[in-house]
């Protein structure tokens, strides 16, 4: 078997795990592909910001990960009135 | 078995199989179905339930004997902590929205952690506890399977940055779209409301325009009938969409300045003794009433309402303008928990019941009554504004309250002038004397006050025994 069949069976057999779940919202077709498509581009942005914080921790900078700085909401208006 | 018989469920607690909402002698209760087990226990072993109970940002609740459920299948049966009051997105300012959403990323984050994931991002779990958003639906969690995507994902695209995005960069009042569109705002009209602009800004090109652009490429599907085509999302690809979902919201915002009564406390006929006179009466016969609940329709932003839950009120402090429920909200957020929650309402239109059946989502009255209405400079926006006669206003405030602390202002009154100032005076039973014979009708006086350096009067009104 070639590996893009391999690929292609592994993807198959997660979809069926997907569908296995007890999921009672239609996700909606076009929306799952994007998000397979955007997931890949911000998924590896994300991964790149969170290696380059570490490496700046590393050498002495102090700065919470990406995931960290945004954990609550809050008051970040620049425009308050 | 009476207390199955007596057991009712909640009207908009349907969609979920995991389970659906109950009440049973007045006591709120959520039905945890057999086939929700394994997520259940997950979100207990986890520690997921007492990291989001801690942090907030879940209602707490208690395990009771599953003899109350009231249908077949249960596993477990809990008494979620109640909330005072349930409100709507529709009613929410832009920055009561903008938390929400906040809000729903870090629960998904914090669940990824643990790996569940939210099933659903409904603006509808999200509810305001002491001004702050608090997810109410502790069956929103299953277990993460590694590769799959977010099911949830257009939904929170279409509840929540969707309305923001239209709130902040084209008008704030198209947040009233939640009321036509109850599963959120669909991302195609989203994307022909926005203006052009928003293309050049990463987080709405993509999580709006485009993905509303791969609906509508995607459409055809089942009719094609190749089924649903294979997807894999990585774990790192969740938390990118996380943190740009976050960092789309986080960037957009609005500012509450210049709409119709955004300064009205800067711009009232009170001179300074009248003002506080005011509201020294306020402190007074709302302490007469001691309610435990109160709605301040047309609350503004929130002054006096702030008297009430000084008092020891739950107070809904509710006014037609977003710009003041914007200003009160932010304003609660500084001062920090109390049991205050400012939202938006047209008296003139007020929420109706929506979705199914009419019942999903439940209209302003089905949510009362409450213990005190007060109603402060506001009966001649309805009267004469709005053309209702008085009697109405009289019957529709006796429907939500036995008591009712309501403030006359007479024609002489600059702000009525300046109301009368362009149309025809069409007004003759708007009189000190129409407006006693009136409220009359449904309510005793209990007392009433002149308010000094002003021509107005304030009444606290008891109603009718039927």
């Amino acid at each position: 078997m070639k590996l893009g069949q391999v690929f292609a069976l592994a993807m198959v057999f997660q979809l069926a795990l997907a569908a296995d779940a007890d999921a009672y919202l239609d996700p909606g077709t076009g929306s799952f592909i994007f998000q397979t498509i955007i997931a890949l581009v911000v998924g590896s942005a994300f991964a790149i910001k969170t290696y380059w914080q570490r490496i700046k921790v590393m050498f002495g900078h102090k700065s919470a990960t990406p995931t960290e700085k945004g954990s609550e909401p809050e008051n970040d208006e620049g425009d308050r009135s | 078995m009476t207390k199955v018989t007596a057991a009712e469920a909640v009207a908009g607690s349907f969609r979920d199989p995991s389970g659906f909402l109950f009440t049973s002698e007045g006591t709120l209760y959520r039905q945890v179905n057999e086939r929700y087990r394994e997520s259940w226990d997950a979100l207990n072993e986890t520690g997921l339930y007492q990291k989001l109970v801690d942090d907030g940002l879940l209602v707490a609740h208690a395990e009771v004997s599953t003899d109350l459920a009231p249908r077949p299948g249960a596993y477990r049966v809990i008494r979620p902590e109640q909330i005072p009051f349930i409100s709507y997105p529709y009613e929410w300012c832009f920055s009561q929205l903008r938390d929400a959403a906040l809000a729903t990323l870090r629960i998904q984050e914090l669940a990824l952690e643990r790996n569940l994931i939210l099933k659903d991002a409904s603006a509808y779990n999200i509810q305001f506890r002491d001004g702050r958003p608090v997810l109410i639906d502790t069956l929103s969690f299953e277990p993460y399977v590694e590769g799959t995507p977010w099911v949830a994902y257009r939904q929170f695209c279409q509840h929540f940055l969707a309305t923001l995005a239209l709130m902040a960069c084209r008008d704030v009042r198209l947040g009233q779209l939640l009321r036509i569109y109850i599963d959120g705002v669909p991302l195609d009209l989203a994307s022909r409301l926005l203006p052009m602009r928003t293309r050049f800004r990463f987080g709405l090109l993509t999580h709006i325009h485009l993905h509303a652009s791969s609906q509508t490429r995607h459409a055809d599907v089942a009719a094609r009938g190749t089924g649903a085509p294979a997807v894999h999302v990585s774990r790192m690809g969740l938390r990118g969409l996380i943190d740009s979902l976050r960092s789309s919201v986080r960037k957009l915002s609005w500012n509450a300045g210049g709409t119709e009564w955004g300064n009205y406390y800067d711009d009232t006929n009170y001179s300074a003794p009248g003002a506080e006179h005011k509201a020294e009466l306020v402190r007074k016969l709302v302490g007469s009433v001691k309610p435990a609940t109160v709605w301040d329709l047309g609350g503004n932003t929130g002054l006096f309402s702030r008297l009430a839950v000084e008092a020891g009120s739950h107070v809904v402090s509710w006014d037609v303008d977003p710009a003041a429920v914007e200003k009160n909200y932010r304003h609660l957020r500084e001062e920090g928990p109390r049991p205050l929650l400012p939202l938006l309402l047209d008296l003139t239109n007020p929420s109706g019941g929506i979705g199914w059946a009419n019942e999903e989502r439940q209209s302003l009255v089905q949510r009362g009554p409450v213990d005190l209405v007060m109603a402060l400079a506001l009966v001649h926006h309805l009267a004469i504004s709005n053309n209702v006669p008085l009697p109405r206003v009289a019957d529709f405030f006796a429907s939500l309250s036995p008591h009712l602390l309501i403030e006359f202002v007479p024609k002489q009154d600059s702000q009525v002038q300046r109301l009368l100032a362009t149309r025809e005076d069409i007004f003759d039973d708007y009189t000190q004397a129409g407006f006693e014979a009136a409220f009359g009708q449904r309510y005793e006086t209990v007392e009433v006050h002149p308010i000094r350096e002003s021509v107005r009067t304030l009444h606290l009104l008891r109603r009718r025994r039927e």
